[in-house]
């Protein structure tokens, strides 16, 4: 079968996590990836201390049994902190990436599906949107509406959905000259149809790593927009926010910067070790050179 | 103890080691250092806000005086580290009997940096500029009254007054009010002409301003060659380079945190002064449920004034309980009337119809002392049921929303304007505070100018905001200033927002 | 080939006016006052209004997009409100600390990642292949402001501190000892935590002003490159004529020199194009974490401080520079793969 891109393959996702699992890189993220997880799901539960709780007289206390991490320039507690910025972490990058994957699949498989002008079209917002260094319109978005979570989520997500776009689209158009398809064409289904039954489906893994990618990135960008003060707001921890008030404090508690930085290249490694795992089944001429 | 490695003895040995080292090292690095030691005439100052412009007369920030007050710009009075007025391009005055008429004798022979003259015609242009209805001074207040400025020839002016001005000569010792030149005037905001003891040398755009001694200048010559303003806004730089000595003087500090490192360090003076920011939590008198005296009642028994200081200032701070900074001889203490008490303030806020508490927002404008204080009252609060949410926001957003537009609940800022207990009588000012009684009290003490009698009536004015707990009153904030031990010649204290350099120098 | 190069740039002329109409409406719906912030609190409405029509706010939003732009095409940016001299000016100043900050933390992830990538590709399969992608997997991990964070203590912030410490006993006095020669080189070095002095204070201060955020800057450039230059090695070892000069006997560390790494320069150089905008997002940061006022830092102060006229042209000068390293990213990659010539 002569498909137009040769890094696109068509596997059944059964199979994809069968073979992922055997990859070492993949088990190692995935270990990783749900170590920050399990963090954030307990402490929608419980934390150690309340996060909230200001005791001036335990602050910058360096690590021991009572705080494991130690405690910030407020007193409190680092590990809680992390714990719940954790949540704020995935929830910020989780839903930014379902952002770009509601909005940008479809614009990706419509733009395939219809090629010509709206396909042209959409490649030039793309190139707009690209034009733009992220971070960037991530400042302007958040000077627009203000500093928060929610909207730390918008302006990460609007990246994400070009992103989508481009990875739907070159999905859609290696899977639409093949021959099933032109059966279906023949037996005269809708191109709507077609997209709904055909191409998503075999494209699912496609989205999947790419997901993973912009999830890792969904971290680090929430990380970065929080350290410049963009993101979620105290009192709610965030670990970018962590890490700038840590800054400050550098001369006299050095520890307040270690842990949150490790909490990000531990989510951050996991999420990537995950998709190079994934990439690797997926992606037949990488791995060839593995 | 064990020690099968042997690690504490190899450790040990290279202690030694190491010593020779280190000795070795720093008797190389003390070479330049000798060469150094017999005068040095440069300086660098470390200041956390760059100036947007330097021209005094057309910018509100404080951070144009402190570059340009006294070294490169004079008017006809000044205003001395002890808050006193003294004469500067002004030799002396006569002030005629009903107070209505200023006569100024001025300095001759005075250089502008350029080269030109200083004359009366400098003084009238400089007043009329800045009293002119397109005038873009930012305190064009400070000349009000004034209906004529009259050159009566090179070195005498006249002020003609509408009505007496008791504080004209204070006014005109103010940043806003020194005279420039009408050819450099356009352009002082980014090559400042003055005619004071340095001149402007470069600056460049985010990292420092350079000045250079006026040798021509008509007074006692500065005593330092050059100086520099380094902005470093990061505290972890601002500490790093005093350590490393590259900036010699930080006389505003902006790392509470780092202080105490400096206070037992030898090699520094560390001074921390009062300033006249009253530290507040701004409150919105209209906008329910803060309208409720009970509810401010219940928040100002609520406020652990020393945790703020300590957690948010490091302990630098004195707490007040009401608008008016303590080192004021008006100054009444009113820390008995709203004792801290949270049991009494939930019993306030139940009778005020809130026994669960309420949720309001708490808006914190881009300062440590906001950004910090905020996160701790928050959480202080909190314990009474008061859930706020914090809402940073930038200056831009501040001045739009909090001040102009009155769209908030809470926030914290710092005043810093002295004497300003006057702005609770301003109608349709942010805190939306309305009390005819205090107006009163205002409009008597206007009319009233013996002293005794003055600070009797600012203590009832005091009085009647603490009673009516308009804001939540937290602390005074102090100025740390950091210097090299071997710097002498600064100002102790700041009653006007300068970095007075004429005096500065190195001790042998 | 002229055709396709005349098409590429059409569309990257499309693209930027569309781009220069995103950035002029994002100007008119940021919220705050520019000319209230520059005159503070206390100053009168009339003061504010002069100022407002000084700086032509008043005037019709199409006469203002039209000025600008012309205005940005011919260099005459307008005067900074915050800082009130010509914005080309404050442009220039932020350029030149930028673009030594980006050229030295490019040569630094070069000099790291070129070599690391060509090691571990030569290693293929061995411990030290996985160990430095294993390293490289972390740096990209790592978030550049942490990775500058940890610099400064160590290198600015430890050294002086350490000096307490060494006098004193115990286990930490003695680290402090031993480490002390490295901590009174530091010491010496005198590395800036942040700040920049400024050019005219001469060529070391300001270098050495620049060191610590170009490592920081380079780390995850660096790890990315490393990776990209591996598996592009490992790509062309697998081809033909590199098989081919394996079976006439050269040795293979001769062969990824004289064959294989020429090729992979290729997509690895393409790679550095289009990461041009990740570094672009990279400097914003670190020039915030280390205060220096190059042009990341200034666009940040500037939307903050609402000096919309330096924004405005700072962020369609960035766009302008993305799009033309991408066109040219294009435009060589047509040259080197024909098949790529079809119009997009």
């Amino acid at each position: 079968m002569a498909l137009p891109n040769p890094n696109i393959t068509v596997l059944p996702t059964r199979d994809v996590w069968a073979m992922a699992t055997r990859s070492p890189a993949f088990v190692t993220g995935l270990i990783l990836t749900s170590i920050i997880l399990l963090l954030g799901l307990i402490s929608l539960v419980w934390t150690p201390y309340d996060v909230s709780l200001v005791t001036i007289a335990e602050r910058l206390k360096t690590p021991s049994h009572s705080h494991l991490f130690g405690t910030d320039h407020f007193g409190r507690d680092i590990l809680s902190m992390i714990m719940v910025g954790a949540r704020n972490s995935i929830a910020v990058a989780l839903v930014a990436v379902g952002i770009g994957v509601i909005i940008g699949v479809p614009l990706g498989c419509w733009a395939a599906a219809r090629g010509g002008l709206i396909d042209a079209s959409l490649m030039r917002g793309n190139d707009v949107v690209f034009a733009f260094p992220a971070l960037l319109s991530a400042v302007m978005i958040t000077a627009i509406f203000g500093p928060g979570a929610v909207n730390a989520i918008i302006a990460i997500g609007i990246f994400n959905i070009p992103v989508f776009a481009r990875v739907a689209r070159a999905g859609a158009m290696a899977i639409w000259p093949r021959d099933f398809i032109l059966a279906a064409r023949a037996a005269g289904k809708s191109r709507m149809q077609i997209t709904l039954e055909h191409i998503l489906p075999n494209m699912m893994h496609l989205l999947i790593v790419q997901g993973t990618i912009q999830f890792s990135l969904g971290i680090l960008a929430e990380a970065g927009l929080s350290y410049l003060g963009l993101g979620a707001q105290p009192p709610s921890p965030s670990w970018g926010r962590m890490l700038a008030e840590a800054q400050t404090m550098m001369s006299i508690g050095p520890h307040t910067a270690l842990f949150p930085g490790l909490a990000i290249v531990i989510s951050v490694l996991g999420l990537n070790l995950m998709g190079d795992g994934l990439r690797d089944v997926l992606d037949p001429k990488l791995s060839r050179s593995k | 103890m064990l020690d099968p490695l042997g690690l504490k003895s190899w450790i040990l040995t290279m202690h030694y080691r190491a010593k020779i080292a280190l000795i070795l090292a720093s008797s190389f690095i003390a070479f330049p250092a000798v060469s150094f030691a017999a005068a040095r005439t440069d300086l660098v100052i470390g200041i956390a806000l760059e100036p947007p412009n330097l021209d005094p007369t057309a910018g509100a920030a404080a951070a144009i005086d402190e570059v340009t007050y006294a070294n490169l710009f004079e008017g006809l009075t000044r205003i001395n580290q002890s808050g006193e007025v003294e004469p500067a391009l002004a030799t002396s005055w006569d002030i005629s009997a009903d107070g209505l008429t200023y006569t100024f004798k001025l300095h001759t022979g005075v250089k502008f940096h350029d080269g030109a003259d200083f004359t009366a015609d400098d003084v009238k242009f400089s007043i009329d500029r800045a009293m002119a209805k397109d005038s873009t001074n930012a305190q064009k207040a400070l000349f009000d009254g004034i209906t004529a400025v009259t050159v009566v020839d090179p070195a005498t002016v006249t002020l003609t007054l509408s009505k007496p001005v008791g504080s004209l000569l204070y006014n005109l010792g103010w940043g806003d009010a020194v005279i420039v030149d009408a050819a450099s005037a356009a352009t002082n905001a980014e090559k400042p002409v003055g005619t004071g003891p340095f001149k402007f040398d470069n600056w460049a755009k985010g990292s420092a301003i350079t000045l250079i001694k006026n040798p021509s200048y008509w007074g006692t010559p500065a005593m330092l060659d050059k100086v520099q303003f380094r902005i470093i806004a990061d505290p972890a730089a601002a500490t790093a380079a005093l350590l490393s000595g590259d900036v010699q003087v930080f006389p505003n500090f902006p790392a509470p945190e780092a202080v105490p490192q400096f206070q037992s360090d030898a090699r520094f003076t560390v001074a921390i002064g009062t300033t006249e920011g009253e530290t507040i939590l701004s409150t919105n008198n209209k906008k329910p449920p803060f309208d409720n005296l009970k509810v401010r009642q219940a928040i100002a028994m609520t406020i652990d004034r020393q945790a703020v200081i300590d957690g948010a200032m490091f302990g630098q701070g004195i707490p007040i309980y009401t608008h008016f900074a303590p080192h004021n001889p008006a100054y009444t203490d009113l820390s008995a009337m709203y004792p801290r008490d949270v049991v009494k303030a939930k019993a306030l806020l139940a009778e005020a119809g809130f026994p669960a508490g309420f949720k309001a927002t708490l808006k914190l404008p881009p300062v440590t002392y906001a950004r910090r204080g905020g996160e701790i009252i928050a959480a202080q609060l909190r314990e009474v049921g008061i859930e706020l949410e914090i809402i940073p926001v930038e200056w831009a957003q501040w001045i739009d929303q909090v001040f102009t537009n009155k769209d908030y609940d809470l926030t914290i800022v710092s005043h810093t304007e002295p004497n300003d207990i006057n702005i609770y009588g301003r109608k349709d000012y942010y805190f939306q505070y309305a009390n005819a009684k205090f107006d009163e009290v205002m409009a008597k003490l206007d009319a009233t100018a013996d002293p005794a009698m003055r600070n009797t009536l600012l203590g009832e004015a005091q009085k009647i905001i603490t009673e009516d707990a308009v804001n939540g009153y937290i602390f005074q904030l102090a100025q740390t200033g950091i210097h090299d031990a071997k710097v002498m010649g600064l100002w102790e204290n700041a009653p006007i927002q300068a970095i007075d350099l004429t005096a500065a120098h190195w001790m042998e | 080939m002229i055709g396709y190069f005349f098409s590429r740039l059409g569309l990257s002329a499309l693209s930027l006016f569309l781009a220069s109409l995103v950035v002029f409406a994002v100007m008119i719906v940021l919220p705050g006052d520019p000319t209230r912030l520059m005159m503070g609190i206390s100053a009168t409405e009339d003061a504010v209004q002069a100022l407002r029509e000084q700086m032509g706010l008043n005037l019709p939003l199409f006469e203002r997009y039209f000025t600008w732009l012309t205005g940005f095409l011919t260099g005459n940016m307008g005067r900074s409100y915050t800082y009130s001299v010509p914005v080309s000016e404050l442009i220039y100043g932020a350029v030149s600390i930028s673009l030594p900050l980006a050229l030295i933390a490019l040569i630094l992830s070069t000099m790291i990642a070129i070599p690391t990538g060509l090691y571990a590709a030569s290693r293929h399969g061995k411990k030290a292949d996985s160990l430095s992608m294993g390293v490289a997997q972390i740096g990209i991990a790592m978030p550049n402001f942490w990775f500058a964070i940890l610099l400064v203590y160590a290198f600015v912030l430890l050294p002086f501190q350490s000096q307490a410490w060494a006098g004193q006993g115990g286990f930490w006095g003695g680290v402090a000892t031993l480490f002390s020669p490295a901590f009174s080189f530091f010491q010496w070095l005198k590395l800036p935590a942040g700040g920049f002095p400024g050019w005219e204070t001469g060529f070391i201060p300001a270098f050495k002003a620049l060191i610590l955020p170009a490592i920081a800057l380079a780390l995850p450039q660096a790890a990315i490159l490393a990776r990209v230059t591996r598996s592009a090695l490992l790509e062309i070892l697998g081809e033909d004529y590199i098989r081919t000069a394996r079976a006439k006997g050269l040795p293979r560390n001769l062969v990824i020199r004289r064959h294989a790494l020429r090729n992979a320069m290729i997509p690895v150089l393409t790679i550095l194009g289009l990461q041009f905008s990740f570094l672009l997002s990279g400097t914003i940061i670190i020039e915030n974490a280390f205060y220096l006022p190059g042009l990341g830092r200034m666009v940040f102060q500037a939307i903050t401080q609402r000096d919309l006229i330096v924004v405005q042209s700072v962020v369609m000068l960035l766009v302008l520079a993305v799009i033309v390293v991408n066109l040219i990213v294009d435009l060589l990659y047509a040259v080197a793969d024909p098949r790529l010539r079809r119009p997009a």
